[in-house]
């Protein structure tokens, strides 16, 4: 079921805007862009903003209750508030099976992005070597974004906290003794 | 050839390492490097070849050398989990013994000392219980089973046909099971019939009745095997106190004692050369088989007056003659003609039996011993060497292999000795004329080195001396890494074993010897009938048990 | 060498204008405070016949006054469940400098629904008007005469089209809750009466276009809750003022050029209450926050004469960052409900814009056109014409506007 789509997409990853406010994949999510021959990014940034940069949002609740009453009183807002959420590109599909390195070209502008099944999204990450990437992009983020990706991958599996250690200690390879940064993303992982 | 099945688990991978290093082993993920003990066996499955070593070395590393001044915080169980193996790890070293062709099972060849080491990343395995009897053999014909490796239930066996071939050593400090390990041997020679046992038993431990190390009695040869069994004793009263008959009682005559076994106790005795070197005079003197009976009757002048005659000092003379007072005191030497005890016992060992020759109370005094043990075993050799020239000319039979088995044998194999004793002799020549020794000490390293580069097999227990460990270990390959092993023995019921008769260093579990069950392991073959079963059974579960 | 406007130079004046307008202030301030008071005293009868007696001589506007002058209206509540109505429109006019005769509207509608289930409808249509029909005012009864749609003309029927679009919605939506319509600027077709249109074309646009729109918009509101006006931000109108001067002229009759014409002006008696001030500094001094002030009649001659049936009023409301003003048809500020309803609509609408309506903020939004998109424009014309084998040519104006030299 798609969620969104492609509005700007290069090399590394994409940024997709989201169908509706507030309504996009979580950090560390792992998404795919296309039907066929689709592209796996993991949701590495989430933003909502104006969909026109040059209009700031202004505070509109300082005599309301609740947030939601803001949303209640301004509709406009729904419609002129976007979400939307860059993720790295960590593979693809090349119709048989999966290949975790990137595609020679990146997914077209407007192609649908939509979060991965669950069969798929275990399948996918049997492997974790795409994580290397997410570990060297030099996010600040990024070890939150590995967290949330375990976390969320270890909710699919009949074992949860096995693959939590499983998954930490491929993390631990590929860092190559680097236990600070280690301990930061297992403190993300628990 | 084994299977790597499920059993089989996966140790690691060979990361590292050389032939003379050892080879560099990190240990798996799952695998705790607290399970790991240095002297277990290990197989590596290289690209063309099975290697199979032991492991000498047991490191911890880290992929992150800061980890060392920066710890993290492992106070949650996960994080520690998640560094285990792969930011941290465990290391062993493993000495590469012989490798076994891949591709053949039926190799013709057999395992062969081991002259590469596996490739990278070469998977490896805990031995299992096929490795062994592949490499050791089977039990049974000619396999004596001896013990297990550490952390296994496979039997390991000795070749008891090569082991008799040549001279042996059980070394280890005191209380370690050297005792325990002998009757083994003694055993497994036994059962072999590949050789006759004559076994100078210094503190009555095989014959009759031992005790373990918690004092409690264990069975002794005799009780065993009786039929195959003969005790003889230099002391009834204290056999007989023990619970039992000798078979003979041992008795020298004056006519016994020669000139070269007052050389060999020179030392004991505290004689100079040339006092104990009077005892040639004498002989010549008074003639052969005499000379010690009229030395001993002269007192004061009289010994003077030969001095001059036979041209040795006076006072040599007098010390010669005040030092043998001590042996006449035996209550075993004997003025009058008695029945050649070394006679009777070749006559028993040549029946294919066994003697056990105990000492009783005089077990404790070392001149007994070394007079008595000089004196026999000089005769069994001097028959044994006739009859070997004799069988070479097609006269007579080939003599079996004789096994003799000598206790503290530093004081008859020390360097000063070696060259004079029999014993120095037997284990110089020993292949010749199939008579071998066994020898049990304590202080390996004060035996002559030349004897001990003659000795076959050695089965070590722990030692902690310095000296000992490197004269043991002396002429091995390889020995650095097995010097660690060593080391790190348990004090009780663990050796290694390395030499002619295994085809690598092996550290093993001693066998059980003290338990009922024990004891009916060593039943024979043939014995094995309900009917034996049943008569074995009334023998063994007497009032002792 | 110049480039650009040199904002230096302009810096310099806009102070030297700010420092005179403060040294202003405290004469103005005396004469709003006159004014208020004039104000509150001022007597609508006797100002309606003074209105009448004047006519032809009092040299300015007089505007109806509707409800009781000195008299502040409070804000009513807004319904919970209401909608507005938003429309602005933009465009870009023929230009002399490209081959094609056209020129492009953009209007934009924002309808925004509150309530419990609050919702939003947000769109713009540009349209492209090029065939001779579209782009020319045709005398269609006599003459052979003909008007080209741009400049003022084509702002007037950007209006037109806006209203238009109002009306669409509005018959769309069908809605029995209250709805409210707003439109940006004044329902005065100014323009066309001042440039001096002929008559066919007032009659075509104004009359045929804007007001028939109206008067079916005003169709559909009889017995409903539905009620349209224009916001006007920052009113430079003096309408009010206007009337103050006829109430306070000291002479029966106001004749100004008999009594007035050799006093300069500001020392002119009704300057006390009038002179160089504006509706909305009265109001500012007069209005407290969310009240309205009293419904005028509008003063325009031209509203008197094409208006009927929708005769423009208007009122000033303060909705907190400033004092605007609404302009409504006769429909709406003859019926209470409409005016409470528009006046609380407006007012609710300024507290979420913040500070203007937010319809009208988000049916502007939607109805610009940026000067990339300009450019755009300009370029498909071009390519258009090209693919079809044309030569494009344009004056160099046009193409040094296009292509910045380095």
């Amino acid at each position: 079921m798609k969620i969104g789509e492609i509005i700007e997409s290069d090399t590394n990853g994409f940024t997709a805007r989201c169908y509706k406010l507030y309504e996009g994949p979580d950090l560390g999510c792992l998404i795919k862009a296309g039907t066929d021959n689709s592209v796996y990014g993991i949701v590495a940034h989430v933003a909502t903003l104006g969909l026109d940069p040059s209009r700031r949002p202004i505070t509109r609740g300082e005599n309301l209750e609740s947030e939601d009453e803001v949303y209640l009183r301004n509709p406009q807002l729904t419609r002129l508030l976007t979400t939307e959420i860059k993720a790295i590109t960590v593979g693809f599909s090349d119709g048989m099976e999966f290949k975790h390195y990137l595609p020679a070209s990146p997914p077209r502008l407007h192609s649908f992005v939509s979060i991965c099944g669950n069969d798929e999204w275990i399948s996918f990450s049997d492997r974790l070597y795409f994580l290397k990437s997410v570990i060297s992009s030099g996010l600040p983020q990024g070890d939150d974004i590995i967290g949330s990706f375990v976390r969320q991958t270890s909710e699919l599996v009949s074992d949860p906290v096995s693959y939590k250690l499983k998954a930490a200690r491929s993390i631990a390879k590929f860092l190559g003794g680097d236990t600070n940064r280690l301990e930061s993303i297992v403190r993300r992982i628990r | 050839m084994s299977e790597i099945g499920p059993e089989n688990y996966q140790l690691g991978t060979v990361v590292s390492g050389s032939l003379s290093e050892g080879v560099k082993v990190r240990l798996s993920t799952e695998y705790s490097v607290e399970n790991v003990k240095v002297g277990s066996n290990v197989v590596i499955q290289g690209k063309h070849h099975r290697f199979f070593g032991v492991v000498t070395d047991v490191s911890l590393g880290s992929s992150d050398l800061t980890l060392q001044y920066d710890l993290p915080d492992v106070s949650d169980s996960f994080m520690a989990e998640v560094l285990a193996g792969t930011t941290v790890y465990g290391t062993i070293t493993v000495e590469p013994m012989l490798t076994i062709g891949i591709d053949s099972s039926s190799d013709g060849f057999g395992p062969m000392p081991a002259k590469t080491v596996p490739e990278h990343f070469s998977s490896t395995f805990d031995a299992s219980d096929d490795d062994i009897y592949h490499i050791f053999g089977p039990e049974g014909d000619g396999h004596f089973w001896i013990g297990s490796p550490l952390d296994m239930e496979a039997k390991l066996c000795l070749d008891i046909e090569e082991l008799v071939k040549r001279s042996n050593g059980v070394f280890g400090k005191s209380g370690t099971g050297k005792t325990f390990l002998t009757r083994l041997l003694l055993i497994g020679i036994l059962q072999s019939g590949k050789a006759s046992n004559l076994i100078f038993d210094m503190h009555n431990e095989y014959g009759w009745q031992g005790t373990s190390e918690s004092s409690t009695a264990v069975k002794g040869l005799k009780q065993l095997f009786s039929a195959q069994v003969a005790v003889f004793s230099l002391d009834a009263e204290s056999s007989k106190r023990r619970g039992f008959h000798p078979d003979f009682q041992v008795e020298f005559g004056y006519s016994d004692i020669d000139p070269e076994d007052i050389q060999l106790l020179r030392e004991t005795l505290d004689l100079s050369n040339v006092a104990a070197d009077a005892a040639y005079a004498l002989e010549s003197r008074f003639g052969r088989g005499k000379w010690f009976g009229e030395f001993v009757k002269l007192r004061g002048e009289d010994i003077n007056n030969l001095a001059t005659e036979i041209n040795v000092a006076s006072s040599a003379l007098s010390a010669l003659r005040r030092r043998l007072e001590r042996l006449i005191r035996f209550d075993f030497v004997s003025q009058n003609d008695v029945a050649d005890s070394a006679d009777s016992i070749i006559k028993t060992l040549r029946n294919g039996k066994h003697v056990v020759l105990e000492f009783g109370k005089h077990g404790n005094n070392p001149t007994a011993y070394m007079l008595v043990a000089n004196i026999l075993t000089r005769r069994i050799y001097e028959r044994y060497q006739s009859q070997k020239e004799e069988s070479l000319g097609g006269g007579a039979e080939v003599p079996p292999y004789l096994v003799i088995t000598i206790e503290e044998a530093h004081r008859f194999l020390g360097s000063s000795m070696a060259s004079q004793t029999i014993f120095g002799t037997i284990a110089r020549e020993m292949r010749k004329y199939n008579v071998t020794l066994l020898v049990v000490d304590q202080r390996p390293s004060d035996i002559d080195e030349e004897v001990m580069s003659q000795i076959g097999t050695k089965v070590v227990c722990l030692l902690d001396s310095g000296r000992d460990i490197d004269s043991v270990l002396s002429g091995v390959s390889g020995n650095r890494k097995l010097r660690s092993v060593l080391a790190r023995l348990d004090s009780r019921q663990q050796a290694i074993i390395f030499g002619h008769s295994v085809p690598m260093p092996v550290v093993i579990r001693t066998r059980d010897y003290g338990s009922a069950e024990s004891y009916s392991e060593f039943m024979t073959t043939n014995e094995r009938t309900v009917e034996g079963l049943q008569n074995k059974l009334e023998d063994l579960y007497g009032p002792s048990d | 060498m110049i480039l650009a406007l040199d904002l230096a130079k302009t810096a310099l004046q806009i102070d030297s204008m700010t420092l005179a307008i403060d040294g202003r202030s405290d004469q103005v301030l005396e004469r709003v405070i006159n004014a208020v008071s004039a104000m509150k005293r001022l007597d609508p009868q006797v100002y309606a016949k003074k209105t009448q007696d004047s006519e032809g001589m009092f040299k300015w506007g007089t505007p109806v006054i509707l409800e009781e002058p000195g008299k502040t209206f409070p804000p009513p509540k807004v319904p919970v469940e209401h909608k507005v109505i938003g429309v602005d429109g933009s465009h870009i006019d023929v230009d002399r400098h490209i081959p094609a005769h056209c020129y492009l509207i953009n209007t934009g509608l924002v309808s925004l629904n509150y309530g419990p289930t609050p919702s939003v409808v947000m769109r713009n249509d540009p349209s492209l008007y090029f065939e001779s029909e579209e782009t020319f005012i045709t005398d269609l009864h006599g003459s052979t005469d003909s008007m080209k749609i741009t400049g003022s003309l084509l702002g007037a029927v950007r209006t037109v089209k806006e209203i238009d679009i109002l009306r669409d919605a509005i018959t769309d939506g069908n809605d029995d809750i209250p709805v409210v319509g707003l439109m940006d600027g004044t329902l005065i077709m100014l323009d066309l009466i001042r440039a001096g249109f002929p008559d066919y074309v007032l009659k075509q646009v104004l009359q045929g276009g804007f007001l028939s729109a109206m008067s079916d918009i005003r169709d559909l509101s009889k017995d409903k809750p539905l009620a349209i006006g224009s916001y006007i931000s920052l009113p430079g109108t003096s309408e009010v003022v206007d009337a103050l001067r006829l109430s306070v002229c000291p002479y029966t009759v106001s004749d100004c050029a008999s009594h007035c014409a050799s006093v300069s002006a500001s020392h002119r008696p009704c300057d006390e209450v009038s002179h160089e001030i504006l509706d909305r500094q009265i109001f500012e001094h007069h209005l407290p926050h969310g009240h309205r002030s009293p419904i005028f009649g509008s003063s325009s001659r031209m509203v008197e004469k094409f208006y009927g049936g929708n005769l423009v009023g208007f009122f000033y409301v303060n909705v907190g960052e400033e004092i605007a003003r609404i302009e409504v048809p006769e429909w709406v500020y003859t019926d209470k409900e409409k005016i409470d309803l528009i006046h609380a609509v407006i007012l609710n609408q300024c507290m979420l814009g913040p500070g203007y309506p937010t319809a009208l903020m988000e049916a502007h939004e939607q109805a610009v056109i940026s000067t990339s998109d300009r450019l755009f424009f300009l370029n498909s014309i071009e390519g258009a014409f090209e693919s079809q084998g044309v030569k494009f040519y344009t004056s160099q104006k046009n193409r040094s506007k296009r292509l910045r030299w380095l």
